[in-house]
């Protein structure tokens, strides 16, 4: 969960990240599509042809979020057909959002903030392994080119 | 009213309604989005089949008059009005006409709901803003409100009414009453005191009228409305539509707003082809506290983070005061303008921060020879640096290569074409065209720059059932002999062109500075080897002083200011070498350094955000 949280950070700032992937947990891999795919895997035939799946699937601004004044913005276009821009206005929702771009334990986390958490994991914008919780979604800081706003 | 953009409200509506609620106290201002309502017509009728990209298809479309073409028929009462001709001329371009046709063959009946929907409100005035190809659709809906109800006025303003083409526009349209010319913001609130005062406008300068069934036009007086009556827009009827729209999901709304009016350059120096009228060139800004307060007051109120800006160019001293606004906000802004392209990496950097995202810098060409035919007020290295920079911070440029000026030669072009496998790495033109030839620009207004015969498109008699000198009053794009380039060097930049825009989403040229201190330029472009160059001593240095455009002679100093001291002849083969491998770009005498510090992110695969 520390390094999804930091290739999330890495494709914030446009950084350029090659990696070797080792999954071994039951890993919901297209919610990271939005993130730089592994060069390299290496587990079962099943994990590697997720891993097939992700580089195939992959391209920038898949998955970001905007802040704005007194809202977060997302926009996901991981799956092309159910393609959103979300806007999360509520404190709590805002709350939990920004809490978590920091992975943590689930359960660290306020009584208020778990339900918002969770809310956002049901929304595909969190992702959750072994109780450890971190935002999915990158800050848009530097646009793919071209970015035509037409 | 249609062709304006879906996605975004329509600026001079939004000025003008709260122009007239901080004015007029007695009036209601009550908005109509015509254009979202064509757009849902559209969509309900065709079950969904037309959407707002067949609209935009059209609405891109303004070199046919497409736009307006579709609604001639709904204008003239004859949906056969002009079609063969369309049709006929489409063919021979391979241009898909379906979606227009069908839109069309629908016109007559969006122009009948309009008019009932609008009529309903119980208006004593509507009024139409024209700009690029909104005239026809308002035509005819001003027509029809006029058949329906004789006692509404109708007034018509917007940049396509400015000057003869607002007085042709006039007497030409009985059932227009007014035509406001030039800038609304003074003479509106005027024009509609007077007519709920039963007068007439006889001292409102610009404004056309009608003295029984003669048209009057007003003569405009010398002048231009200060930033001070240009009120921030009022979007709240535009968003509150857009709110219910069935299109809603369609669109991502942006904001358009206004920071200046003018061009701080052209007021000086015309660039030739550009068609903004002289008489409202005068630069004016708002100051920049102001206009981030009015901003950030609309960004909050309608969430929207997109900013679309109207300004011809950036105010200069924004970059000192209205950028660092911007950034200390720390919300995601995504902006665009229009600005002068002679820009250092601080200035683009500062761009970047800020969150201008999308910049038009007016590059037009590389070669300094044309630029200054069309003086353009820069250089092709410095357009080169320009681009350059945007690579590095991560800023799409949107620029179209420009040919056909009187006074061009092949050579102008055949020096570029040779170099452009070098610029691959850098954002290529959206387009490569010849220029067009638009009322109120220098080439226009003085012909013996070269374009003394002209005449209205041809697609504006497909458009406008008026005779020629009508036409001639009317329209704002005109076609002339062709000057400049053509035949194989023509040819060969539109290729050269195509194939840099292929090799963009793959290439890059890249500074890195390692532990050693030595300069390395790695070589990712397609179509050049895959390599690694490393400059140490004084080449490091040289290369670091080719950030700007720099003659021989300039370089020189530069590097005998570092301690270097080199023969000029040794100085001039180094710089060839570079030419060689495509690590400098030369133009009149001047060379530049095209390795970039950074490397955008791209669409490999090609594509846009979705």
């Amino acid at each position: 969960m520390k390094f999804i949280a930091w290739l999330r950070e890495a494709t914030s700032e446009a950084t350029d990240v090659v990696w070797r992937a080792n999954i071994d947990v039951d890993l919901d891999v297209p919610l990271l599509y939005h993130l730089p795919p592994p060069a390299a895997a290496d587990g079962p035939a099943e994990v590697l042809a997720r891993v097939e799946a992700w580089r195939d699937a992959h391209r920038p601004a898949m998955c970001y979020y905007r802040v704005g004044p007194g809202f977060i913005q997302v926009r996901d276009v991981r799956v092309p057909q159910r393609a959103a821009t979300l806007q999360l206005d509520e404190q709590a929702l805002i709350d939990a959002f920004t809490c978590c771009l920091q992975h943590r334990r689930l359960r660290s986390l306020t009584p208020d903030q778990q339900t918002a958490a969770t809310r956002l994991r049901d929304e595909g914008l969190l992702i959750e392994v072994d109780g450890w919780v971190t935002t999915l979604p990158s800050r848009m800081r530097k646009w793919p080119v071209p970015s035509y706003l037409t | 009213m249609p062709f304006q953009a879906l996605d975004t409200p329509s600026l001079p509506v939004g000025i003008l309604h709260q122009r007239i609620e901080d004015t007029c106290p007695d009036v209601t201002v009550v908005e109509y989005p015509g254009a979202l309502r064509f757009g849902e017509y559209l969509f309900t009728r065709s079950n969904g089949e037309l959407t707002p990209k067949q609209y935009v298809a059209v609405a891109d479309r303004i070199e046919y008059l497409l736009g307006d073409w579709v609604f001639a028929g709904a204008l003239y009462d004859d949906p056969q009005w002009r079609l063969e001709e369309m049709r006929d001329y489409a063919r021979s371009v391979d241009l898909d006409l379906a979606p227009a046709e069908y839109m069309r063959g629908v016109a007559r009946d969006y122009v009948q709901e309009a008019a009932t929907e609008i009529l309903a409100m119980e208006p004593s005035v509507v009024g139409f803003t024209t700009t690029f190809m909104q005239t026809v659709s308002s035509l005819a809906v001003a027509r029809e409100i006029k058949r329906r109800r004789p006692g509404v006025k109708i007034v018509f303003g917007g940049a396509n009414c400015e000057e003869r083409m607002g007085h042709a526009l006039h007497r030409n349209h009985r059932f227009v009453d007014f035509v406001v010319r030039g800038e609304g913001e003074r003479a509106l609130p005027h024009l509609l005191q007077r007519i709920a005062a039963g007068v007439e406008p006889r001292d409102i300068p610009g404004v056309c009228w009608w003295d029984g069934e003669s048209s009057v036009a007003n003569p405009e007086l010398p002048g231009t409305v200060p930033p001070e009556l240009i009120p921030s827009p009022n979007y709240s009827d535009w968003f509150a539509a857009l709110d219910t729209s069935p299109l809603a999901g369609y669109l991502s709304p942006y904001l358009f707003v206004e920071a200046s009016r003018g061009c701080w350059w052209g007021e000086r120096h015309h660039c030739t082809f550009c068609g903004l009228n002289d008489a409202l060139i005068a630069y004016r800004s708002k100051p920049a506290q102001r206009f981030w307060e009015e901003l950030s007051r609309l960004v909050t109120q309608h969430r929207v983070l997109d900013v679309m800006t109207a300004d011809n160019i950036m105010d200069a001293s924004y970059y000192r005061e209205l950028l660092p606004l911007l950034e200390r906000s720390e919300w995601d802004l995504r902006l665009q303008f229009e600005a002068k392209a002679n820009v250092d990496a601080e200035k683009v950097a500062k761009l970047a921060a800020a969150g201008v995202c999308t910049v038009q810098f007016g590059i037009e060409s590389l070669s300094s020879r044309v630029l200054a035919i069309m003086d353009k007020g820069t250089t092709g290295t410095a357009n080169v640096r320009a681009l350059r920079e945007a690579e590095t911070h991560h800023v799409t440029v949107l620029w179209n290569y420009l040919y056909g000026f009187p006074g061009e030669d092949a050579e102008d072009y055949w020096s570029i074409i040779d170099q452009i496998p070098a610029l691959v790495h850098l954002q290529p033109p959206g387009s490569v065209g010849r220029i067009a030839l638009e009322r109120f620009s220098p080439y226009f207004e003085r012909p013996e720059l070269g374009f003394a015969d002209r005449t209205p498109l041809r697609f504006y008699r497909y458009v406008y059932d008026l005779p020629p000198d009508e036409l001639a009053d009317l329209a704002y794009f005109f076609e002339s002999r062709h000057h400049g380039i053509s035949g194989d060097v023509e040819k060969a930049l539109i290729d050269a062109v195509d194939q840099w825009k292929q090799a963009y989403v793959t290439s890059s040229l890249y500074l890195s500075v390692g532990p050693d201190e030595a300069l390395r330029i790695h070589d990712h472009r397609e179509g050049w080897p895959r390599r690694i160059h490393t400059l140490t001593g004084w080449q490091r240095d040289g290369y670091e002083g080719l950030q700007r455009g720099r003659t021989v002679r300039s370089l020189h100093t530069y590097l005998a200011q570092r301690g270097h001291d080199l023969g000029i002849d040794e100085l001039t083969g180094w710089l060839s070498s570079l030419v060689r491998e495509g690590l400098v770009f030369v133009d009149a005498d001047r060379y530049v350094a095209l390795a970039t510090k950074d490397v955008a992110v791209r669409f490999e695969r090609g594509g846009h955000i979705l």
